[in-house]
C-alpha cells in the first residue's frame, strides 16, 4: 500500500514546492503579480480568495500547465521548467468537476489512468492495487458500474482516487466539495484526512471556510494576483479568530 | 409575433459567430457553387485515344477529326494500347485495319474500338463523338469515292473513244503493210525460182572441180615422186662420173665448160666461149672415155634441168588450178549465203504477214470488246456500292467484361472510406477533447501527441474493420476479386484512412464544438465527393475544375483502386499518386499538430 508514515507538522519541514516572485501576464493583463510561497512537505495548505483573484492560474502553474512569465517554481529545489515530467509525476490533481470518461466503468477509468501515469506493476498486482485504492475511497462496490450511472459523491471520490493512482507527493484539490451534500462532504474529507495522514502534501482551494478551518494546517489568502497573507490555522483558531475574518481583512486591504 | 421573435433570435445567434455564418450560409453556398463549377461543362476534354493501324489505312479526314476531339497516340501493337488503356492512360483503343481493292477511292476501313467500361461515362461520350466523326467521314469518303468513280468513268469513256479511232487507223496501216509484204514475198519467190536452178548447176560444177582436184592431186604426187626418183638416179650416175679423170686431165684442154658428142666428134665448149672440136677416134681411150663421160654428164645435167623445169611447170599448172578452184569455192560460198538469205527473207516475210494478220484480228476483237464495254458499265457491282455507302465498319468491345457493381465499386469503396474515416475521426476526437477527462490528460506526464496518436490508431483499426466488412461483401456477394490484391487494397486503404483520419481530427481540434465540427466535416466530405471523378468524370468537368480535381485525393484513390481491382494494375505503377498521397498525409499531420496545439492552448 501507499500509506506512508505521518511526518511531524510541528517542526516546519522543508518546502516541497517553492514559488519565487511568480508573475503571470496574459497580454497586458497581469493575473499573478509577483509573489512567493513555500509549500511544506506533508502539510494541508488551504488557498482562499475571491473569484478572479488568480487561484486557477496559480494551480495551473503548480500543475506545470502554465509557465510563469517571470519568477520560478521549484519542486524539491529543482526548477520545474526543466523538470516538468518530474513535477507532473509528483502531483495528483482533483478538479472540482468530473475529469474522467463517463462511458467507462469506474475500474476501466482507473486502469486507463494507471497506464497513462505509467503505474508499473505486474498484471495481477495492478488489479490488486486498483482494488485497494477503490476500497480506500469506498468505491469497491461501484467499480464495475459505468461512471455516468454513479452518484456525484462517488464521482468526486473517483476523481480523487485517480489523482492518487501514481502515488503523488502532492495532492491539488480544486474546490472538491462544492455542490456536495453535507454527508458527502464529510465522507470526502474523511478520505482526504486518511490520505493526508500518509504524508502527502495537500493543496486545497475552497470557499467553505469552516471546512478549511477544520482540515487545513495553513491557509494562504489570495487577492489581486498575490498571496496577501499566510496563517497557521491552529494559531488562528487560538486567537479566537476565523478564516473569514482574515479573508475580509485581505479583501479590505 | 412570437414566431418572429424566435426567428430574429435565431438569426442573431447565427450571425454572431463567423463560424456559424460560414457553415450555415457560406458553406451550402460554397457547395452549390462547387456543383456549378464541377458540372458546368458538357464538353469532353483531355481525352486520349490510342490508335493501332497500318500505314495509310486510317482515312486522313477521320484522323484529322479525331485529333480535334482527343489526343491521338499511335501504337505499333494492340497489346501495348490495351495495357495503357488498363493503366488509365487512354480512354479508347482504336484498331484500324484496311481492305485494299486496288482503287484508292474504294478503300474500306474496319475500326475496332476497345474501351474501358469502368469509365463508361467518358467512354460512351467519346464513342458517341467518334461515331459522329465516323459518320461524317463515311459520308465524306462516300462522296469523294463516288466523285472519283464518276470522274474515272468519264475519263475512261473519252479515253476509250479516242483509242477506238486510233485502233482503226492501226488496222488500216497494218492491212497496207501486209499487202506490201505479200508483194515483196512474191518477188522474192520469183527470184528464188530463177536462182535455184543456176545455183544448183554451179554447185554441181563445184563438186566436179572437187573430184578433178582430187585426181590432179594424186597425179601430181605421182609425177613429183617419179621426177624425184629420176633426179636421184641421175645424181648418183653423175657422182660416179665425177670419180673418173676430167676432160682437162685427159685432154689437157683447160677451162672446159661443156662437151657435146655427136657421132665421132666431140665439141668442147670452153669457159671463155670458144669451142674445140675433137675426133673421138683420135683420142686416147681414157680421153675418149672422159669426153664421153663429160658429154654424158652434160646430158644428164640437161635431163635434170628438164626434170626440174617440168616439175616447176606442173607446180605452176596445179597452183593455177587450185587458185581457180578456191575462187570458185568462194563464189559458191557467196551463192550459198545468197540462197539462205533469200530463203530466210521469204520465210520472215511470210511470218510477218501472218503476225500482222493475227494482230489485226486481235485488235479487231479488242475493238469489239471496247465497243461492248463502252455500251455497259457493269463493273460497279453490289459490293462496290456497299463500299461507297459504308466505307468505315465499326466494332465496339469492352477491354474487359465488367459488371455494373464492379464499375462503381472503386468509387463506392473510396467514398465509404472517406465518409466513415472523416466522421469517425472527427467524432472520436470531439468526444476526446470535449470529455471531462481531457484537461486531466493534458497535465499527465505524457506527450500531448499521445492522445492524437491514440485517436488515429483507433480510427485506423475501426475503419479498417469496416473496410474489411465491405471488402468481404464485395468478394463474396458481388464477386469482385478484391482479396486477390489484398496487400495493395489494404495498403491504399490505410493511406486513405490515415489521410482522412488526420483531416477529420484536425477539424475537430480546430472546431471543438460538436455541431460546428461535424457540419464542417460533412461539408468537406461532400466537397471531396462532388469535386471528384465519382459523380462526373474529370474529362467532362470544365478544364480548370478538372485540372484542380485531379489532385483531389478521392480522385487519386478512386483511380488507383479502379485500375487495381478491375485490371490488376499495381498501385506502385502510379508512384506519383502515391507520393502525392504521402505529401497530403504529411500536410494533414502538420495540420493536426497545429490544431492540436491550438486545442491544448485553449485552456491557457
Amino acid at each position: 500500500m501507499m500509506i506512508k508514515s505521518h511526518p511531524s507538522h510541528e517542526h516546519h519541514p522543508a518546502a516541497i514546492l517553492e514559488l519565487r516572485n511568480v508573475r503571470k501576464i496574459f497580454g497586458k493583463r497581469s493575473v499573478l503579480d509577483g509573489f512567493s510561497l513555500d509549500i511544506r512537505e506533508g502539510e494541508i495548505l488551504g488557498i482562499v480568495g475571491p473569484s478572479g483573484c488568480g487561484k486557477s492560474t496559480l494551480f495551473k502553474i503548480l500543475l506545470g500547465y502554465y509557465t510563469p512569465t517571470t519568477g520560478e517554481v521549484l519542486y524539491k529545489g529543482k526548477d520545474i521548467r526543466r523538470n516538468l515530467h518530474l513535477l507532473r509525476r509528483a502531483i495528483g490533481y482533483t478538479t472540482q468537476d468530473d475529469s474522467f470518461y463517463s462511458k467507462l466503468t469506474v475500474w476501466e477509468n482507473m486502469r486507463y489512468y494507471a497506464g497513462l501515469y505509467s503505474v508499473k506493476k505486474p498484471r495481477g498486482e495492478l488489479k490488486e492495487f486498483i482494488d485497494a485504492l477503490l476500497e480506500q475511497v469506498e468505491l469497491s462496490s461501484a467499480k464495475d458500474r459505468l461512471v455516468e450511472n454513479i452518484s456525484g459523491g462517488m464521482r468526486r471520490r473517483l476523481n480523487f482516487a485517480i489523482s492518487l493512482l501514481h502515488d503523488p507527493d502532492i495532492l491539488v484539490l480544486d474546490e472538491p466539495t462544492t455542490g456536495l451534500d453535507p454527508s458527502l462532504v464529510r465522507q470526502f474529507w474523511k478520505v482526504v484526512r486518511r490520505v493526508a495522514s500518509t504524508g502527502k502534501t495537500v493543496i486545497i482551494t475552497s470557499h467553505i471556510f469552516p471546512e478549511v478551518e477544520e482540515h487545513c494546517d495553513r491557509v494562504a489568502f489570495m487577492n489581486k494576483g498575490k498571496i496577501q497573507k499566510t496563517v497557521d490555522v491552529k494559531e488562528l483558531l487560538k486567537s479566537k479568530r476565523g478564516v473569514f475574518d482574515i479573508f475580509e481583512e485581505v479583501l479590505a486591504s | 409575433m412570437k414566431i418572429v421573435n424566435e426567428v430574429v433570435k435565431n438569426f442573431s445567434i447565427i450571425f454572431r459567430s463567423w463560424v456559424s455564418l460560414v457553415l450555415l450560409v457560406l458553406g451550402p453556398l460554397g457547395l452549390i457553387l462547387l456543383i456549378g463549377f464541377t458540372f458546368g461543362s458538357q464538353d469532353i476534354h483531355s481525352a486520349k485515344i490510342g490508335m493501332v493501324s497500318g500505314e495509310n489505312v486510317i482515312p486522313q479526314s477521320l484522323l484529322q477529326n479525331l485529333t480535334a476531339l482527343a489526343e491521338v497516340r499511335q501504337y505499333a501493337g494492340v497489346d501495348e494500347c490495351i495495357t495503357d488503356l488498363k493503366r488509365g492512360e487512354l480512354h479508347l483503343c482504336m484498331e484500324v485495319s484496311g481492305e485494299q481493292d486496288g482503287s484508292s477511292a474504294l478503300q474500306r476501313s474496319f475500326v475496332k474500338f476497345t474501351y474501358d467500361p469502368s469509365r463508361a461515362a467518358v467512354s460512351s461520350l467519346l464513342i458517341k463523338g467518334i461515331n459522329d466523326l465516323v459518320g461524317e467521314s463515311s459520308e465524306r469518303i462516300s462522296i469523294e469515292s463516288t466523285r472519283g468513280i464518276l470522274d474515272n468513268i468519264q475519263n475512261m469513256v473519252s479515253f476509250l473513244a479516242d483509242k477506238r479511232s486510233q485502233v482503226d487507223d492501226v488496222v488500216n496501216e497494218s492491212e497496207q503493210i501486209r499487202a506490201s509484204l505479200i508483194v515483196r514475198r512474191d518477188r522474192l519467190a520469183e527470184l528464188d525460182a530463177n536462182f535455184t536452178p543456176r545455183y544448183a548447176e554451179v554447185k554441181k560444177i563445184q563438186q566436179e572441180l572437187g573430184s578433178q582436184e582430187s585426181a590432179l592431186n594424186s597425179s601430181k604426187e605421182d609425177l613429183d615422186k617419179q621426177i624425184a626418183e629420176q633426179r636421184a638416179a641421175m645424181l648418183s650416175l653423175r657422182s660416179m662420173i665425177w670419180l673418173f679423170p676430167s676432160v682437162s686431165e685427159m685432154t689437157g684442154i683447160e677451162g672446159v665448160a661443156d662437151v657435146i658428142i655427136d657421132g665421132n666428134t666431140a665439141t668442147i665448149t670452153l669457159l671463155n666461149g670458144s669451142a674445140v672440136v675433137l675426133n673421138l677416134s683420135e683420142q686416147q681411150p681414157q680421153a675418149r672415155i672422159a669426153l664421153l663421160l663429160a658429154a654424158l654428164n652434160g646430158t644428164l645435167s640437161d635431163v635434170d634441168n628438164s626434170s626440174a623445169e617440168l616439175s616447176g611447170t606442173v607446180d605452176d599448172a596445179y597452183g593455177t588450178f587450185a587458185s581457180s578452184k578456191s575462187r570458185i569455192d568462194a563464189a559458191v560460198g557467196v551463192l550459198d549465203i545468197l540462197n539462205g538469205t533469200l530463203k530466210n527473207e521469204i520465210m520472215f516475210t511470210n511470218e510477218s504477214i501472218m503476225k500482222i494478220e493475227k494482230g489485226v484480228s486481235a485488235i479487231q476483237n479488242i475493238s469489239a470488246d471496247l465497243d461492248s464495254s463502252l455500251a455497259q458499265f457493269s463493273f460497279i457491282d453490289p459490293s462496290t456500292a456497299e463500299k461507297i455507302i459504308n466505307p468505315l465498319l465499326q466494332e465496339y468491345k469492352e477491354v474487359k467484361e465488367v459488371r455494373p457493381i464492379q464499375r462503381v465499386f472503386a468509387g463506392l469503396l473510396v467514398m465509404v472510406l472517406v465518409f466513415i474515416t472523416l466522421l469517425f475521426a472527427n467524432i472520436l476526437t470531439l468526444s476526446e477533447v470535449n470529455s471531462a477527462a481531457y484537461f486531466r490528460n493534458l497535465i499527465a506526464p505524457v506527450s500531448t501527441l499521445l492522445s492524437p496518436a491514440g485517436i488515429l490508431l483507433t480510427n485506423i483499426f475501426l475503419v479498417l474493420f469496416q473496410a474489411t466488412v465491405l471488402l468481404l461483401i464485395a468478394q463474396t456477394k458481388f464477386g469482385i476479386p478484391v482479396f486477390s490484391y489484398a496487400i495493395e487494397v489494404y495498403s491504399l486503404s490505410l493511406l486513405l484512412i490515415v489521410l482522412f483520419s488526420l483531416i477529420g481530427m484536425g477539424i475537430a481540434y480546430f472546431f471543438p464544438t460538436a455541431q460546428t465540427s461535424i457540419l464542417t466535416t460533412t461539408f468537406l466530405a461532400l466537397a471531396f465527393y462532388l469535386f471528384s471523378s465519382i459523380p462526373t468524370p474529370l474529362e467532362l468537368m470544365p478544364q480548370l475544375a478538372a485540372a484542380l480535381a485531379q489532385y483531389n485525393p478521392v480522385v487519386m484513390a478512386e483511380e488507383l483502386f479502379r485500375k487495381l481491382i478491375i485490371y490488376g494494375v499495381s498501385i506502385t505503377d502510379s508512384q506519383n499518386l502515391l507520393i502525392l498521397l504521402g505529401v497530403y498525409i504529411i500536410g494533414a499531420a502538420l495540420f493536426v499538430l497545429a490544431a492540436n496545439k491550438k486545442m491544448v492552448d485553449r485552456f491557457k
